[in-house]
């Protein structure tokens, strides 16, 4: 019963930081100089539909008021504005660009989480040697190293110049074409896999490779360095040093006394690895041509088309307060010394 | 009064300046011995000098301009042109050299700016308590969940695309880092002995924040700083890439490579040399911040 | 007669710091015999733990190092055992029970989780053996209702039951040793002495040897059988329960035993040795407590004494006495 309370509470709280991610984004939507009818329809859009944002949203009336159509008309309709881009409500573009970039996101999480953990495990258990310095060299070099730059280079060493790994793009147009997907969950990843359309996942898998390592290698860093400090401090305690006396072996020891214990805190990094790689996927995606949001907002600012910018942002941190979410459950069901009152 | 509160307040200041250097020097020799530390000292050395003496280091300073020269264009780095030159003909190491002072100046601006917004914010909620602290920290809460390339992103091509308004872009998302460590060292600091007896004698809010509390919350806050500063750098080149930043012919270093990203793949020198002059400065800040908090860490030491 | 189960021969054991080399043990020569609970006081920093540690063998560099000597089980030299031949040694035939039973059991493992592991591990039997064993392990240390607290997490044991567990654990697998590292003192007065007699009750029935390190005399005087007195990394004083608190020879002993404030006698102040403990990078030269000594000769300050023979059980290092 204390549980459900606790992931109740959870939820509410991740609403209340949602209302806020909303207003904030409201806030600086409002920043554009000028017309207002700007933030939600760029200036060259058709007449009429400006006229009707200029309703719909009451542009004409004071800040609090447009707030509160701004609130109504986000909750209740899903709408987000009009995209000049591709002359379509912003809502729609987000649904439809929404799965590449899902899937490309996923991709890089699970590659920084399956190299970094063991990354870092080891620079902890071998501190202050050459495999700990090695380690946190990488580790140092992914926070510091330029998203767009590594893709560059990665796209001119094995696309380029090896032919290694496609060179961008989601999947090859033609090969699509002759093979159809049949679209079952929108993934077109997924959908390839449960139709056993073979030639389109393994392509599909193809063009993942280099704009899956690229997103996530900052998240590796990140990722990396918590889990080292994370184990440095579980190493020291008293329990590590007990189970060692009991005769358990030192290798056991590490990853199933340390480990377990180490990656609670990580937890929250992981989540904070989230921000980055959905923030990077506006440099990946414009590099490698992937067809996602992060693309559709790059080529918004020069289209001048706010709205889909500003909707980009609201989805992303839409999707942070989720995950974060869903880190505070992982969190609960982890550790058991959770319990109601240490929450929040 | 006021003259015993001076007296005691000197008195104090002496033992806590004597304190303090003693950790000075502890600090020093500590770092000392760390490789990688002072491979981030030397790397962000050699930048201030750079940007500095710039001037006088880049042997084209008037390529960093509008300079054209055409018949030299796109030639790949040789001994006169370390770096190559670019699409019209100017020199890319000058053009990087020069771009050093760009990028410090953005990395103080932007980490001025979220420090003054966010330490002071975040002292206040330490000492404090109650509502005013949950409600900064609430409102740092949602600013942290929106991813902050995206919030810069957003303030910037809604500003409108120039230096000033990424600086200011970048720097928006970013204090609630700052007020987020400032609030947690002033909790742990709040009910030390020298503050309590500060309240005790009477001395104002103001002044115990800013003079007990604050010097003692340093440590972490100038790690971070350092930290920040490579990541503002990183960040701006990542506008600059974009293209909501400084315009062209600016020798912003994420510019650049967004512009030799059209004459790939043969023209690599374009994209590659203004990449690792990211890369190499970001490198160096996050080394010296991270050895920094490792000697500055009391729970690593001995 | 009784066989000794643990020798230790020279000891020397130094930690490698930014200040220094701390000569945390210098030389210690002791006998554990089976079936004795051996004593092992001192002021805190003098090396017992370290002792401790030490044969279990788990210092480990950086900082610490086994510099020198022999830590001989049943003839075998622990010393220059690989850590693979001492995990099977560590819970087998020697176990180690450690100060504060909360911190000493890991947070996100249930009770049988951990208990099931160690007995698995060593024996190789199946986890409903295992299990079995587990909860007589339990049931020997008096423990209500062991079964339902298999499945409990540290957290929701009080401190006495969590000593009970680590003791559980630690005899689990039948150690000819059980070395308790100052294995009361988190603990509440009344808990305690429960905790005190079960480590008594289990020397009787399990026929273990126990190494109880400890600066509480008043624990001593209740549980031990022999008495080692360790000052500054050296063994000063070794005997039986009778020998030391009836017949304290070292001055350090002398001055330990006068220092407890005695219920039966009249008195105004509280005695205690003066001086400080001295400094293990750059300790005294010779006897290591000449600096603190009443009976103090220029020759205390320039050898180091040898171990005389009190009586056939009381030895003692010093020139004086």
């Amino acid at each position: 019963m204390e549980k459900i309370v606790y992931l109740f509470r959870r939820l509410f709280y991740a609403l209340f930081v949602l209302l806020g991610v909303i207003t904030i984004v409201f806030l600086i939507s409002h920043l554009v100089p000028g017309d207002p009818t700007l933030a939600l329809v760029g200036p060259s859009a058709p007449r009429d539909i400006i006229e009707g944002m200029r309703t719909k949203f009451g542009l004409d009336r004071p800040l609090l008021a447009q707030y509160l159509y701004y609130l109504k008309n986000l909750v209740l309709e899903q709408d987000l504005g009009f995209s000049i881009q591709n002359q379509r409500p912003v809502a729609e573009d987000i649904w439809r660009y929404f799965p590449a970039t899902f899937e490309l996101v996923t991709v890089a999480m699970f590659f920084a989480v399956l190299i970094a953990i063991p990354l870092g495990v080891l620079s902890a258990v071998k501190k202050d040697r050459w495999e700990d310095h090695l380690s946190r060299l990488i580790a140092l070099s992914g926070i510091s190293m330029p998203v767009f730059w590594l893709g560059l280079l990665l796209q001119l060493l094995f696309a380029y110049y090896l032919g290694w790994t496609p060179l961008h793009g989601r999947v090859l147009l033609d090969v699509v074409a002759r093979h159809p997907v049949t679209p079952v969950t929108g993934f077109m990843t997924l959908d390839a896999l449960l139709k056993g359309n073979w030639i389109v996942f393994f392509d599909s898998i193809k063009h993942f490779i280099l704009p899956g390592i690229t997103l996530s290698y900052p998240s590796i860093a990140l990722i990396a360095r918590m889990t080292r400090s994370s184990m440095l401090e579980v190493m020291n305690l008293d329990y590590i040093r007990a189970a060692i006396a009991l005769g358990i072996p030192r290798w056991r020891v590490i990853f199933k006394h340390a480990l377990p214990n180490a990656i609670i805190p990580t937890l929250t990094i992981i989540g904070m690895a989230y921000s980055y790689l959905l923030g990077g996927t506006v440099l990946v995606e414009t590099i490698f041509d992937w067809p996602g949001l992060g693309l559709y907002a790059v080529n918004g600012i020069f289209a001048l088309d706010y709205p889909a910018i500003v909707g980009v942002t609201l989805i992303f941190g839409f999707f942070r307060v989720i995950i974060n979410l869903l880190v505070d459950f992982c969190y609960f069901f982890l550790d058991p010394r959770i319990t109601l009152e240490s929450g929040v | 009064m006021l003259k015993a509160l001076d007296l005691l307040d000197w008195r104090d200041r002496g033992m806590e300046y004597a304190y303090r250097l003693k950790e000075f020097r502890y600090t020093l020799r500590r770092l000392r011995h760390s490789p990688l530390t002072l491979a981030g000292t030397g790397i962000i050395l050699l930048f201030f000098l750079t940007a500095l003496f710039a001037s006088w280091i880049a042997p084209h300073p008037e390529d960093a301009g509008n300079a054209v020269h055409m018949e030299a264009g796109f030639q790949p780095p040789t001994r006169n042109h370390l770096f190559g030159t670019d699409d019209m003909g100017r020199d890319v190491f000058s053009r990087v050299v020069l771009g050093s002072r760009i990028s410090i100046m953005v990395g103080c601006i932007v980490v001025f700016i979220s420090f003054a917004i966010g330490v002071p914010l975040g002292l206040i909620a330490g000492y404090a308590g109650g509502r005013i602290s949950e409600f900064i920290m609430r409102a740092a809460d949602m600013f942290m969940s929106i991813p902050y390339l995206l919030m810069a992103l957003t303030v910037a091509a809604v500003l409108g695309p120039n230096l000033r308004n990424a600086m200011i872009a970048i720097s928006i998302p970013w204090w609630p880092i700052y007020a987020r460590l400032a609030r947690a060292q002033t909790l742990m600091v709040k009910n030390e002995l020298y503050v309590r007896s500060a309240r005790a004698i009477g001395a104002s809010n103001a002044r115990i924040l800013f003079r007990h509390i604050l010097p003692n919350c340093l440590a972490p806050l100038v790690v971070q700083s350092s930290i920040q500063f490579g990541q503002a750098i990183l960040t701006a080149a990542a506008l600059g890439f974009i293209g909501i930043g400084a315009p062209p012919p600016t020798p912003e270093w994420g510019l650049m490579v967004s512009i030799g990203r059209t004459y790939m793949p043969d023209k690599w020198w374009l994209t590659f040399f203004p990449g690792m002059a990211i890369f190499i400065t970001t490198l160096g800040f996050n080394l010296f911040g991270d050895g920094l908090r490792d000697v500055l860490d009391p729970r690593l030491r001995r | 007669m009784d066989q000794p189960v643990v020798q230790i021969r020279d000891l020397r054991t130094y930690f490698y710091t930014y200040e220094g080399v701390v000569k945390a043990i210098e030389g210690v020569d002791l006998d554990i015999m089976s079936h004795e609970i051996l004593g092992l006081v001192g002021e805190t920093g003098c090396g017992k733990s370290v002792t401790a540690l030490s044969i279990m063998r788990l210092i480990y560099y950086p900082p610490g190092k086994i510099v020198s000597g022999k830590i001989l089980l049943h003839g075998e030299d622990l010393v220059v055992k690989s850590e693979r031949e001492m995990s099977k040694i560590r819970g087998e035939k020697m176990a180690m029970i450690f100060q504060d039973p909360m911190s000493s059991l890991n947070p996100v493992k249930k009770i049988g989780e951990m208990m099931t592991e160690v007995i698995r591990l060593h024996l190789g039997v199946s986890r409903k053996e295992a299990q079995r064993r587990a909860v007589a392990s339990l049931a020997e240390t008096e423990m209500p209702d062991p079964s339902y607290v298999l499945k409990q997490y540290p957290h929701e044991l009080s401190g006495g039951m969590r000593q009970r567990v680590m003791i559980a654990t630690a005899i689990s697998l039948k150690p000819e040793l059980l070395i308790a590292d100052e294995p009361t003192t988190a603990l509440d007065v009344t808990i305690q002495a429960q905790i005190l007699r079960l480590l008594k009750k289990l020397k009787e029935n399990l026929k273990v040897a126990i190494l109880i390190i400890t600066h509480n005399l008043g624990v001593v005087a209740q549980l031990c059988d022999r008495v080692a007195v360790m000052y500054a990394g050296e063994i000063v004083e070794v005997g039986t329960v009778e020998d030391i608190f009836e017949r304290p020879a070292h001055p350090y002993t002398l001055g330990l035993i006068r220092a407890i404030p005695r219920m039966d006698e009249k008195g105004d102040r509280l005695v205690g040795i003066e001086g400080n403990i001295p400094n293990l990078i750059d300790p005294p030269t010779g006897c290591r407590f000449h600096p603190r000594c009443g009976f103090f000769h220029a020759k205390c300050r320039m050898e180091k004494p040898n171990f005389r023979n009190l009586n056939q059980s009381h030895w003692v290092a010093c020139h004086q006495r």
